[in-house]
């Protein structure tokens, strides 16, 4: 059996190119490979469907916990109160208990502390999960319902879908949310390789090195993609300090390319063709290959 | 009461930093107390975009817990792996393990553990730094890396800037808020008196804000949106002004694509500093006129500065 690999694109900072990154890498290694697998684990802006400009299909939700209290056996006791930890139950002793849902994390120990077993679970929507395929890329997208917190739950579940898939693949592309937190950690810990995309400026390189901090904490291979690397007043030094610090290198630099903004704006990403930005991802794709 | 702006976007890198420090610095010109949050806990860069200040005081934030076993007495029977609803616990050649990072110490293992042998220990959330700038106070939350609990940092984050200037009147809160919709953000806009959204002139970005929007309704807190870099896509900003025309927001302004912007902030000096006259830098200059009008008319500004 071959064995599939796992790529992470991360970065910290928003908008450093992580997505585009992503979506051009797993672009270009379907020309490389059998079939590529694309997760779009932003879970709190999920648009890699946007970019490559494919119709996406819901496939199912991601659900959590939700307590339902059969009030008329219900002792007020209050036990489910004392223990909740988001303080999403409410009541006094002799009240009967009123659940805030925005605050509930699902965590379901009501159910477990309730003496008289009247604590049933419900399940709510906290998520949705997407497909789109065109030729042999396939993409898997997490999506958090509005007006939810847990945006870690819906990452671990998504990535744990994908990761099912795994076999069926060559190459794993894992596109992360910005950030340096535990979504991160989530969408990274799968990854055999990871790609931090930064830009040369103070706040790309300050938000690089945390998450190289959080790499170097979980033990991934990490190496650095410098995107609009010659752009107007941008430090190039900064990030390639930054490199050396975590003893690491700048393997590839995409330069600040009016041809590239506008592939980005159109977002029809699947179709395009042979031109400059093609190029440029599969070469950053080879690059990435020589690196396994 | 303080005047509390939150600066949000849904899609990260829409130029959230560089606005929310352009109001810290315009604010501050005009004499009001002002104190910049950078509630971006996982990537906190505000600070940076003001050119740094000097540390004042750091604080160490202990409220998250995280699960522990005691395996001398563990039995294995992985009833906690089943009673775990975050993932956080897996079963590591036939022992259940902790996965720190998705622990979010709330009980349920330590109930259903028929042994007793789950107890918790207190860890760091992260930290508070306070920096006084030229500007005015920025208060920072910077989150331990690979943590959970981002929206508890920026709750306690937004406590500590409050009491900084001893509550004076006229005092204003920015709040340069995390990309996305998830549980910091949600921290982030509760109980503000306006909103703005940053929003690029490009499809993804405008999902993102339509999504981020969904979240300011449910506070019914007023918003404004600020198109940024509006002229590298032309064609779109008519989509966007049509949305915020039907959604009942302020729109407060477009910013030209302008290398003043990106050299002002790789220079780490605020972009009113640098190039005031810039055509990005003008463009900030009329939004802040704008919102303070809508800010007025929504009775929520009584005076000018002190």
């Amino acid at each position: 059996m071959r064995r599939h690999v796992v790529i992470g694109v991360s970065g910290g900072k928003g908008g450093s190119g992580k997505s585009t990154v992503a979506v051009n890498l797993a672009i270009s290694l379907t020309r490389y490979a059998n079939r590529v697998l694309l997760v779009d684990s932003d879970v709190e802006s999920p648009v890699d469907h946007i970019l490559l400009g494919l119709e996406r299909m819901k496939i199912g939700d991601i659900e959590a916990f939700r307590p339902r209290i059969i009030e008329e056996k219900c002792i007020k006791c209050s036990r489910c109160v004392d223990n909740c930890p988001e303080h999403a139950l409410v009541g006094l002793p002799g009240q009967l208990p009123v659940l805030m849902g925005e605050l509930c994390s699902g965590c379901k120990v009501c159910f477990y502390v309730c003496p008289m077993k009247v604590i049933i679970e419900d399940r709510v929507s906290i998520g949705s999960l997407y497909e789109m395929v065109h030729e042999n890329l396939k993409v898997i997208q997490g999506e958090l319902n509005p007006g939810f917190r847990q945006y870690v739950n819906v990452t671990v579940d998504t990535i744990d879908v994908a990761m099912k898939l795994r076999d069926e693949f060559d190459y794993i592309v894992i596109d992360t949310a910005p950030g340096t937190g535990a979504s991160i950690y989530a969408a990274l810990s799968p990854a055999d390789l990871v790609l931090a995309v930064t830009e040369p400026t103070p706040l790309g390189a300050n938000d690089l090195s945390m998450l190289l901090g959080l790499m170097r904490k979980m033990e991934k291979k990490t190496y650095i993609v410098l995107n609009k690397a010659d752009m107007p007043g941008g430090k190039k030094d900064l990030i390639y300090d930054v490199a050396e610090r975590y003893n690491t290198s700048v393997i590839f630099e995409i330069p600040y390319s009016e041809q590239i903004m506008q592939v980005y704006f159109r977002g029809h990403m699947v179709k395009t063709g042979d031109d400059g930005v093609r190029k440029i991802f599969d070469d950053l794709a080879r690059k990435v290959l020589d690196f396994l | 009461m303080p005047l509390q702006i939150v600066v949000v976007s849904g899609k990260g890198g829409t130029g959230k930093t560089t606005l929310s420090s352009s109001l810290v610095y315009l604010f501050g010109a005009q004499k009001f107390p002002i104190v910049g949050i950078d509630a971006d806990v996982e990537a906190p860069d505000l600070i940076l975009a003001l050119g740094g200040g000097k540390l004042i005081n750091v604080e160490e934030i202990y409220e998250s817990s995280i699960a522990t076993i005691d395996y001398m007495r563990c039995t294995k029977c992985m009833e906690c792996i089943n009673a775990c609803q975050f993932r956080a616990i897996r079963n590591l050649k036939g022992y259940p393990d902790i996965i720190y990072e998705l622990c979010e110490g709330c009980g349920t293992c330590a109930i259903v553990c028929p042994e007793k042998v789950i107890s918790f220990k207190r860890i760091m959330t992260g930290r508070i730094e306070v920096y006084q700038t030229r500007y005015g106070y920025i208060v920072t939350g910077r989150l331990e890396l690979g943590r959970r609990n981002s929206g508890l940092l920026v709750d306690i984050v937004r406590n500590k800037a409050r009491t900084i200037l001893g509550n004076p009147d006229n005092q204003v809160l920015i709040i340069d808020a995390a990309p996305g919709i998830g549980c910091p953000v949600i921290s982030s806009i509760v109980g503000t008196d306006y909103a703005i959204i940053v929003s690029e002139p490009t499809e993804s970005s405008l999902n993102s804000a339509r999504r981020v929007f969904e979240l300011i309704k449910h506070f019914n807190i007023p918003t404004g949106l600020v198109i940024n870099k509006y002229d590298i896509n032309e064609s779109f900003v008519k989509i966007i002004e049509n949305w915020v025309g039907n959604n009942g927001i302020d729109l407060l302004g477009k910013i030209p694509f302008d290398r003043a912007v990106p050299e002002s902030y790789a220079s780490m000096i605020p972009l009113l500093e640098f190039a005031r006259n810039s055509s990005a830098g003008q463009a900030v200059l009329r939004i802040y006129e704008v919102l303070l009008e809508k800010l007025k008319a929504l009775g929520k500004l009584s005076k000018g500065g002190m």
